[in-house]
């Protein structure tokens, strides 16, 4: 293994100490503190607006204040910055009140007054499809609409014996990093910086210069260290980026905005929820001949992310299987609710929780062992892809369902099953694939995306990248890497946030892709840079974005091979149910990964461990309604030291010839299959089958009733 | 903020004169800072006094086979002090997290009155006296009547309460069960305290509350009065009936944390669990 | 009128003249600059601002400042002199328990306070102690393997 030692992380100490400056530590000379004035009815038409008397020194920041264009040019459909003339969610952004004292910009922001029309709101996806409320988006509340097939599906279905068919629900959940978002806007001679929390610095840059209508160099921003990410600092900085640079430019004075924990539980995106119906078509004998998936994502006032959070979703769709036939369809739809967007797993914790849970219900159906019945339809090396590519490498899904099995000692815990009595048990598996990144329509090099190596005269070389440690240990993976590359120790290898004057644009830090391919591109440049190393003075090797060689993918069409590489996955859980309560507990749970050659195995355990905590809150304790957010933490329970079981995990080594010494990547996986896995533990127990995340004590409880 | 008077009253009068006036008590302030927030967030924080200096609000002590706790004793310091019952005790740990608790004091839970106040159902159970005292005097009511709806209480503008008065060796058996979203630092969606005193297998006597399930804590004088003098045996094989008598009783509503439907059926299984326990220990 | 609040702060005596309706976090952060103290959720659920009062942990998003008087108060600017917190920092490096970090100062805050306390906790009583301190990136186990560390190491440090 190339990588045999485990590096410190240089970032650790300052963030024991407390010494880590995050966007919110910063302060300014002539600082103003910025408060949104958001929307409290779901949808109406702003009437009137009536402001409070100003005093000196405080502003109110709106649309009219935008100096080009009210819309978040990162994205494809409409996102107004601040809403004008109509509201589509409860605190929607309206305007900032900005002034020199906290307080009092707050009691102003409580005045305001505006007054609604309210409009009918769509509180659900089913209202969405329903149609009884005025659409907001065409005729027909579809934001977006994919379909993927392949076989003969129809066929299939008519020579069926038999249909059998799962519907699955997923709710909201919330990324709940511990830094709330945050950004600090200081006009500068010439310019503006911004500092902030985000995944993507350029992305937000590119942002401001649309909404500014001027060159985007005209922006500087300097990413801060994030207090978490998972994903939800991808989209809603750009609203921040934007409200508080509007307000530094009217007021010609640093603009800091901080949101609340109530703010960002209220008005940040959260993963999409969503309902996916999955019919089998089988023979006699039980075996698949096509599956039919129809997956629907509910998303909020304004698209967004869903077109890739949904496409990326059902193109996982089916699974780690591949049947006779599939088809796959997917709509992503309008409601009046909180924004959905990025959210670790991307799509996939909900079409893995569907596939998985229809599949291992087919399995007690017919009374087989579920990992034997599932093994009927494995990937292997080269199977088609759904989207009619190929699966290039090495499929180890065999291999991590085998060392999952023997570090759980699967065969004697299956055993240890109790289905009466005060405390039942159960164990339940998952198998999961993770396929990253997205392939593009082109294998030339992307000719404004690079990363660099700075050689400096004392000898240090600093990565120029914009990628961004949100605490996952990105700096010290890609370090490690280009230190390898350049046979140098790794102190000489220097990665500074991000500083978008500083550093080219790649990419946002986001999809799992950091190392796999980006990874990939450092080492490129560290091999050039190899021979030039002892040349005196200061130079930089920058090397272009390019996708391996091995990859065809026809955007239009969406034909090919829609993924760079594929990490592999097995899952299993352990869990008992009280019968008192209907609360469930996990015991243990057991992951077994390929992520290629592993970088990093300290960090990769933190990114094991974190993901499956991550999905052990969503698949038992996460919980809020279809249609509104919880405004409080005491209300939005994610899992303390106290409710979390040992987590137990093991790498298999396949590594991915494209990917850097063989990487591939680690961040978004482990969260994948633990919702599946976790729901078949508690149907074994409990002898029913689920369909629903989170399995509150509440959905428990009335499933038993159902079932006596 | 407009603080006419003195946030930090020497005495026990003063605080009561200075609450008259419009002050709020703030003791550990770990509901007077989620209760303010807005305010506080505004710089519009109600005038206020803080009780910590009180000694007279301090202590646990034993007078004449009763335990006496100052309002100020803390969720922590209760949760560990051998003088007070285990039922309390217990309670007391399942608050919040335990910086919560090193914070939180009994007075406050008692006087924010919420339905799902831990420490109440053990203090219903254990039939508490709350001590309230104002310039005139002193005075002792039940907890039950002190308490007289969600958030609300009997206290006058010029009263504190100041001790809570627990009777000991009048029980001899406890229960108490706590069911929330999560194992730690969670508010309750139901949860039972029992009292019971129990001779040769026989129920001399029982008090019980329930939490969480109504606009107050609920207490159950018909399933008290049909428990008592039954043999524990009579008891078990009485449990049908009982849970439909607690269903009855209750009053749970569907709230953002759980279902009526839910509260209702566990409260049901906690008494039976209770009652189980009792029966095999 | 001015009113100044007393009270010990990392070992030294300050004085303030704030109004005693502020939280004691942001007089923390905002005028005495001890910004390693963080504000996660404004109302006591994440015990990202824990501090230590009187020793013992304690929110300061749920603390007025008028309550801070003559009261004994340590930050992690404070506790990270001592011997203690080099071992507390250490073992949270080799845990590999520090992600994105925002939660570390308060869990050091309430681990420290625990080991003081109770110089060999278990898993369980590891746990419980940081019951109030959430973290959402590391699922807990390698923060609770560095607190076994430091227990191992700790020698008589504190």
């Amino acid at each position: 293994m190339p990588f045999s030692k485990d590096e410190d992380r240089i970032d650790t100490i300052g963030k024991c100490c407390g010494t880590t400056r995050y966007v919110g530590d910063l302060s300014f000379d002539n600082m103003l503190e910025a408060v949104t004035v958001r929307s409290t009815v779901r949808r109406g038409k702003i009437k009137k607006i009536s402001l409070p008397e100003m005093p000196d020194g405080y502003f109110c920041v709106d649309a009219s204040d935008i100096p080009h264009q009210n819309q978040v040019t990162y994205f494809q459909d409409t996102c107004p910055y601040f809403a004008e003339s109509e509201v589509k969610y409860i605190a929607q952004p309206i305007m900032l009140m900005v002034g020199p004292d906290l307080r009092k910009v707050r009691r102003l922001a409580q005045k305001v007054q505006i007054d609604y029309e309210e409009i009918p709101a769509i509180h659900t996806l089913d209202e969405a499809l329903e149609g009884t409320k005025p659409p907001m988006h065409n005729d027909d509340n579809v934001y977006f609409k994919e379909d993927f097939s392949y076989g003969d599906i129809d066929g299939a279905f008519a020579g069926s014996d038999e249909i059998f068919e799962t519907q699955t629900r997923t709710g909201y959940q919330e990324h709940l990093y511990l830094e709330t978002q945050g950004v600090v806007a200081v006009p500068e001679t010439g310019k503006m910086t911004v500092y902030a929390s985000t995944q993507g610095p350029h992305a937000i840059r590119k942002a401001l210069g649309g909404a500014f209508g001027c060159d985007e160099e005209y922006f500087r921003i300097q990413q801060m260290p994030l207090g978490g990410g998972f994903g939800g600092k991808i989209e809603t900085p750009f609203f921040l980026a934007g409200h508080a640079a509007f307000a530094a430019s009217k007021c010609k004075q640093p603009v800091r905005l901080i949101y609340s924990r109530e703010e960002d539980l209220l008005a940040t995106t959260k993963r999409h929820p969503s309902r996916i119906v999955i019919r089998s078509a089988l023979d006699a004998k039980g075996n698949i001949l096509g599956v039919d998936i129809d997956v629907v994502f509910q998303a909020g006032g304004y698209a967004l992310s869903c077109r890739m959070v949904l496409d990326t979703g059902l193109k996982k769709a089916t699974g780690v299987y591949h049947f006779p036939a599939a088809r796959v369809l997917g709509r992503a739809v309008a409601t009046n609710n909180p924004m959905a967007g990025a959210y670790r797993g991307f799509g996939g914790p909900q079409t893995f929780f569907a596939i998985e849970t229809h599949m291992n219900a087919l399995a007690r159906k017919f009374k087989r062992d579920p990992l034997q019945f599932k093994a009927d339809y494995f990937i292997k090396q080269g199977t088609d892809t759904l989207t009619g590519g190929k699966y290039h490498f090495h499929v180890a899904l065999p291999e991590t369902i085998k060392e999952a099995a023997r570090l759980a000692d699967y065969e004697r815990r299956k055993k240890e099953q109790v289905q009466h009595g005060p405390i039942l048990r159960g164990i339940g598996q998952a198998l999961f694939s993770f396929g990253a990144p997205f392939s593009l329509g082109t294998n030339q090099p992307l000719p404004n995306r690079c990363m660099g190596l700075l050689k400096r005269k004392d000898g240090r070389v600093e990565i120029l990248s914009e990628l961004v440690d949100m605490g996952q240990g990105l700096h010290t993976a890609l370090r490690k890497i280009v230190a390898r590359a350049l046979k140098i120790p790794i102190e000489r290898i220097i990665y500074k946030d991000a500083d978008t004057d500083r550093v080219p644009e790649a990419s946002i830090t986001g999809a799992s892709m950091s190392v796999v391919l980006f990874g990939r591109v450092l080492k490129d440049a560290a091999d050039k840079l190899k021979p030039r190393l002892e040349e005196p003075g200061e130079f930089s090797v920058l090397e272009k974005v390019k996708q391996p060689d091995h990859l065809q993918w026809d955007p239009v069409k969406q034909q090919g091979d829609p993924f760079h590489s594929y990490v592999w996955g097995t899952v299993i859980a352990q869990v008992e149910v009280n019968t008192l309560t209907w609360q469930v507990a996990a015991r243990k749970i057991w992951t077994a990964l390929d992520v290629g050659t592993p970088i990093d195995r300290r960090i990769i355990k933190g990114q094991i461990d974190g993901g499956t905590i991550q999905g052990l809150g969503y698949s038992l304790l996460e919980s809020m309604p279809m249609d509104a957010m919880p405004a409080s933490l005491a209300d939005y329970i994610i899992p303390t030291s106290l409710d979390v079981p040992p987590v137990e995990s093991a790498l298999i080594a396949n590594p991915y010839p494209p990917g850097p010494y063989g990487a591939k990547c680690v961040g978004e996986p482990p969260l994948i299959g633990v919702g599946p896995a976790i729901v078949d533990a508690v149907a074994n127990a409990c002898g029913i089958e689920l369909f629903q995340l989170p399995v509150s004590p509440e959905y428990l409880m009335q499933k038993m009733a159902n079932k006596s | 903020m407009v603080n006419s008077h003195n946030p930090y009253p020497a005495t026990l009068r003063e605080a009561c004169m200075a609450k008259q006036k419009g002050a709020v008590p703030y003791a550990g302030g770990t509901d007077f800072m989620i209760r303010h927030a807005k305010a506080l967030q505004t710089g519009q924080c109600p005038p206020f006094i803080f009780l910590n200096d009180l000694n007279e609000l301090q202590g646990i002590s034993n007078p004449d086979n009763t335990v006496r706790i100052g309002a100020l004793a803390t969720m922590a310091a209760l949760s560990v002090n051998k003088e007070i019952p285990g039922l309390l005790s217990q309670a007391c740990n399942c608050v919040g997290s335990p910086a919560l608790r090193s914070a939180a004091t009994l007075g406050g839970n008692i006087c924010t009155a919420s339905p799902a106040g831990d420490s109440l159902p053990p203090l219903y159970a254990l039939g508490a006296q709350v001590e309230i005292c104002s310039p005139a005097g002193r005075r002792l009511m039940p907890i039950r009547d002190f308490i007289s709806g969600p958030g609300t209480t009997t206290l006058q503008s010029d009263e504190l309460l100041s001790a809570v008065i627990l009777p000991v060796n009048e029980f001899n058996e406890f229960y108490h069960h706590k069911v929330s979203p999560r194992v730690a630092n969670a508010i309750t969606k139901v949860s039972l305290a029992v009292a019971a005193r129990i001779e040769n297998k026989r129920i001399k006597k029982i008090r019980m509350a329930f939490g969480s399930v109504g606009p107050t804590i609920i207490c159950c004088p018909q399933i008290e009065a049909a428990c008592t003098g039954s043999s524990l045996s009579e008891l078990l094989s009485a449990v049908p009936e009982l849970k439909i008598m607690v269903e009855k009783t209750i009053k749970p509503i569907d709230d953002h944390r759980s279902t009526a439907q839910y509260r209702r059926s566990i409260a049901a299984n906690l008494l039976a669990d209770c009652i189980e326990t009792f029966g095999n220990p | 009128m001015t009113k100044l609040t007393s009270f010990t702060l990392n070992g030294e005596f300050v004085s303030t003249k704030s109004a005693l309706d502020l939280r004691l976090v942001d007089v923390l952060r905002c005028e005495f600059n001890l910004t390693g103290t963080k504000e996660g959720c404004g109302e006591g659920e994440c015990g990202a601002c824990m501090i230590l009062l009187d020793g013992h942990p304690a929110l300061s998003c749920l603390m007025l400042l008028g309550a801070a008087k003559d009261r004994d108060i340590l930050t992690i600017e404070g506790l990270r002199a001592t011997q203690g917190f080099a071992v507390l920092s250490q073992a949270f490096n080799d845990a590999g328990a520090v992600q994105c970090g925002f939660c570390t100062p308060g869990m050091i805050m309430t681990t420290y306070a625990l080991l003081r306390d109770n110089p060999n906790p278990d898993d369980g009583a590891i746990r419980a102690a940081m019951a109030g301190n959430l973290c959402r990136c590391t699922g807990y186990s390698m923060i609770v393997e560095a607190v076994s560390l430091a227990v191992q190491r700790r020698g008589e440090t504190w």
